[in-house]
């Protein structure tokens, strides 16, 4: 018997497609029906309560707090990462005689932090912020500080600190990605731009911005998304203290369900938190499924 | 002239490095240093005294060894089960053309957008219905949801170089799609599958949130856990800390190494999926 390329088609992909919709949509839609419901985990019984969730959420400051912490840890660390890693594409796509094997093993072992487990990651920064740690000491040592620093406990200084700790775990990957699509611009652009006169920064201007724009705007959404939900270097630097200040919608969402034992209010902000995604997770797949399907 | 740009050029790049490198070695130089030395003023960049101390009382604790046993267990599962589907998705996205294939590469894509902290409510009171809760099955289960899209469109990218024209000769010769698929594709994206369940590995052992809520007993716990439990404690042995952090990225950091070319051109090409 043959199959069609259509059925065999089909056939290869049902499996991964069951697999995603029992862990995937169906919990989604069970949480869905979770969010109308009011669920406090000791007394084992649901009672339907329509929206009553939602509008309790939306008229709690924690929430608003949290919502704000998020956008500004997004904001924040999605800016950091395309300023930093264009300009770190950007050296590293220099090419000089002599050199070339030196910048592969640059190119290859700025990946790393990327690797970290976010345990590994956050433990690791706990110690270089310990008020005693690296950090305090080279500035107290250079001077520029008098006493200690508490980065990961002071009011102010907390959301920074865990900011510099995303920016530095993801932007590898960022690094990657531009460095890659920066070495798939035609030479000879450059070549016809300098007999033209164009100078480097001009060039960079006409030629490479406008070449790697796409790969900019994916990896802004998906960063924009991956920040969103990023819960593991939060709760182990910080805990999503000192008194909320850096509790994002996911720590929230964590202490909701899992302090309080409110499940069905926990579901409601994990919904509305999926919505925010929801409209830059749209952009992101208009985006980069055509290049994907051709 | 070119020379003085080589070399500004040049400490440009070591600058870099070593800020984006600092934490890793710091972690390194802590796990062998001695207790005393981990917070000083000035810092010490070599420690005095170099001791393997640390690791000596990590590999001797027995709940840690079993947390790496479990970690093994289950994000090797993970990676192979991940990359069989995977691959039978992934040869069928790049070879077939069916209807509703756009669609199911959407489906893919959407299902990484739900916020992980979302899913582990149903997750959560899921498992704990149905008895997976706190069990190898039950974790594995839940991590297939981070790995299998990204692995399967991975593949999709690594698939897609090979020609057709190979299958096609293979068809002709009189072997099945099968058989096709074992003997000329398998053999020919070798070194990218390797590279995806890598990934698929990485990706399982270093997840925390699902770890830390879907399983609660001691010998149930994973690495990522097991540090996060030690963070939280009042008083905090950072050399003993390091060491573990050292022992937890060490196979990803081989791997990596080993299999740079092809993990790098399987993120590129699979593109910037999840």
């Amino acid at each position: 018997m043959k199959l069609s390329s259509k059925t065999t088609g089909w056939i290869s992909v049902f499996p991964v497609g069951a697999c995603l919709v029992a862990i995937t949509t169906i919990p989604l839609g069970y949480v869905l029906l979770l969010g109308f419901r009011r669920y406090y985990l000791p007394e084992e019984t649901q009672s339907f309560i329509g929206f009553s969730n939602y509008l309790q959420i939306l008229q709690t400051p924690e929430f608003w707090n949290s919502f704000l912490i998020t956008i500004v840890f997004s904001g924040s660390a999605v800016f950091l990462h395309l300023v930093l890693g264009v300009s770190i594409a950007l050296l590293l796509n220099q090419r000089f005689a002599g050199f070339e094997r030196i910048r592969r093993i640059f190119r290859a072992v700025i990946i790393v932090p990327w690797l970290l487990a976010g345990a590994v990651a956050a433990s690791i920064w706990l110690v270089i912020f310990h008020p005693f740690g690296a950090v305090n000491s080279i500035l107290m040592t250079l001077g520029l500080l008098k006493n200690p620093w508490i980065w990961l406990g002071d009011n102010k200084l907390t959301l920074p600190s865990v900011i510099v700790l995303y920016v530095w775990r993801i932007l590898p990957f960022f690094v990657v990605i531009i460095l890659a699509s920066m070495e798939s611009i035609p030479q000879r652009l450059y070549e016809a731009a300098s007999i033209d006169g164009a100078g480097k920064v001009t060039q960079f201007f006409y030629i490479t911005l406008p070449y790697i724009v796409p790969s900019l705007l994916t990896l802004g959404m998906v960063d924009t998304i991956w920040s969103f939900k990023q819960f593991d270097l939060i709760f182990l630097t910080t805990g999503g203290g000192p008194a909320g200040a850096t509790r994002n919608l996911p720590l929230l969402i964590y202490y909701t369900a899992f302090e309080d034992l409110r499940f069905g209010r926990a579901a409601a902000q994990g919904i509305l938190t999926f919505l925010f995604t929801l409209a830059f997770a749209i952009v992101y797949i208009k985006l980069s499924v055509p290049r994907e399907i051709k | 002239m070119t020379n003085i740009k080589k070399y500004v050029w040049f400490t440009c790049c070591i600058v870099v490095v070593i800020i984006i490198v600092f934490p890793i070695f710091w972690m390194c130089t802590i796990s062998v240093r001695e207790a005393q030395e981990v917070f000083t003023i000035p810092p010490r960049w070599v420690p005095e005294k170099i001791t393997f101390g640390a690791f000596e009382r990590v590999l001797s604790d027995p709940a840690f060894l079993q947390a790496v046993i479990n970690s093994v267990i289950v994000s090797i599962s993970v990676a192979l089960v991940s990359v069989f589907l995977a691959a039978v998705a992934g040869y069928g996205l790049s070879r077939f053309e069916f209807k509703g294939k756009n669609t199911f590469i959407i489906y893919m894509l959407s299902t990484q957008m739900i916020p992980p902290v979302l899913l582990i409510l149903p997750y959560y009171l899921i498992l704990k219905r149905t008895g997976l809760y706190d069990t190898y099955p039950g974790l594995m289960l839940t991590y297939l949801t981070f790995t299998l899209p990204f692995c399967a469109l991975i593949l999709r990218g690594f698939f897609v170089n090979i020609p057709v024209d190979l299958d096609d000769a293979a068809l002709i010769d009189g072997c099945s799609r099968l058989g096709a698929f074992l003997r000329i594709i398998l053999p020919l994206s070798f070194p990218g599958m390797i590279a995806t369940a890598l990934f698929g590995f990485l990706v399982a052992w270093n997840q925390y949130i699902f770890a830390l809520v879907l399983t609660t007993s001691a010998n149930r716990r994973m690495l990522t856990v097991v540090i996060g439990a030690k963070l939280g404690q009042y008083n905090i042995f950072w050399n003993d800390l390091m060491a573990i952090d050292v022992i937890v990225c060490f196979p990803l950091i081989i791997g990596f190494f080993l299999l740079q070319k092809y993990f790098v051109r399987g993120l590129t090409a699979g593109a910037v999926k999840i």
